[in-house]
């Protein structure tokens, strides 16, 4: 950051580049390409100068150098005024996030990582389609299929590990 | 009187083995795309839901009781309980799973009543062309109903 400091960019020279003669392509300083404070301060003071300039486009195209000046310095004033447009950036930020969490509520239950489960739970995972009920049904219809499978015996019951699953040594499980 | 008792146990067994083959499993008639497909009415959809809340206590109750059981059960026999207390534990589980398979199939036949007969017609063809589905796939799980996919 110290290296950088001698070759700030002035107030002057940003607002320069944030609003450049008409007609003139904007090129920008290599320091301003590497500096990530001066770029920021770039990007800050081209909002600016959309959030000042209530003037038309063809107006400002006409104007000489006294009225060039003249707007420069009315910027600057207004700009020192004006709320620094960073700080609104965390409460972006936070919104952004917020919303991404939200969304991240909102599709977990549908992929919720594996946990301990009683063995009929497991066998009797609801399936994705769940999602398109409410909490209750979906707690119902899981509570259904548990039942469905600990009625036919499909659960794995306390003596199921005293001999092995034909299908298990079929599949080569076992 | 025992033989009327044996036959109407017959045939409420021959009946539930034929509500439990073709109903699908959970809450199906909840799902918009089986209501919809079957022509489900609301009037129905809330009947039916009648029926399950009804049955809802006593099947939460014999599901725990069942898991109770098998636990106890499973706990025996990690201990090497003596044979005769595993033969009796034995006989509580299968007694438990008895009792909810009771519950669940007597309500299966009290939502399949609900139901007029060409709907429960698709119904079972929806479920039987799951399983054409999920066999041609291979690799599905014994006994598990799949939706078709949306």
């Amino acid at each position: 950051m110290e290296t950088h400091r001698a070759t700030h960019l002035t107030d002057e020279e940003l607002f320069g580049l944030a609003l450049p003669p008409a007609g003139e392509p904007e090129a920008l300083p290599p320091h301003v390409l590497s500096c990530g404070r001066c770029g920021r301060a770039l990007q800050e003071w081209k909002a600016a100068v959309i959030d000042v300039g209530e003037e038309d486009v063809a107006p400002v195209n006409a104007r000489s150098a006294a009225e060039w000046r003249a707007a420069e310095d009315r910027t600057l004033e207004s700009l020192r005024h004006v709320t620094p447009r960073r700080s609104r950036k965390p409460i972006v930020w936070a919104a952004a996030l917020a919303a991404a969490v939200l969304v991240a509520i909102l599709i977990a239950p549908g992929r919720q990582a594996p946990v301990a489960k009683a063995p009929a739970a497991v066998a009797a995972a609801v399936p994705s389609h769940a999602s398109e009920m409410s909490p209750q049904d979906a707690a119902d219809d899981a509570l259904l299929r548990d039942v469905a499978k600990l009625s036919r015996g499909d659960d794995a019951g306390a003596w199921g590990g005293l001999v092995p699953d034909p299908a298990a040594v079929e599949e080569g499980r076992l | 009187m025992r033989r009327f008792l044996a036959g109407a146990l017959l045939a409420l067994a021959a009946a539930s083995m034929a509500a439990q083959a073709d109903m699908p499993e959970g809450k199906w008639w909840k799902r918009p795309r089986i209501a919809h497909e079957i022509g489900l009415t609301d009037d129905q959809a809330k009947r039916i839901e009648d029926i399950f809340v009804r049955e809802r206590p006593k099947l939460i109750d014999l599901k725990a009781n069942l898991e109770k059981r098998q636990f106890e059960l499973q706990t025996a026999m990690e201990n090497n309980a003596p044979r005769p207390d595993i033969e009796k534990k034995l006989d509580a589980v299968e007694n438990a799973r008895r009792d909810l398979q009771k519950t669940r199939v007597l309500m299966l036949l009290d939502i399949k009543n609900e139901l007029k007969l060409e709907q429960w017609e698709k119904l079972r063809q929806m479920r039987e062309d799951a399983r054409e589905r999920r066999g041609s796939k291979g690799g599905a799980q014994k006994g598990a109903f799949r939706y078709p996919a949306r």
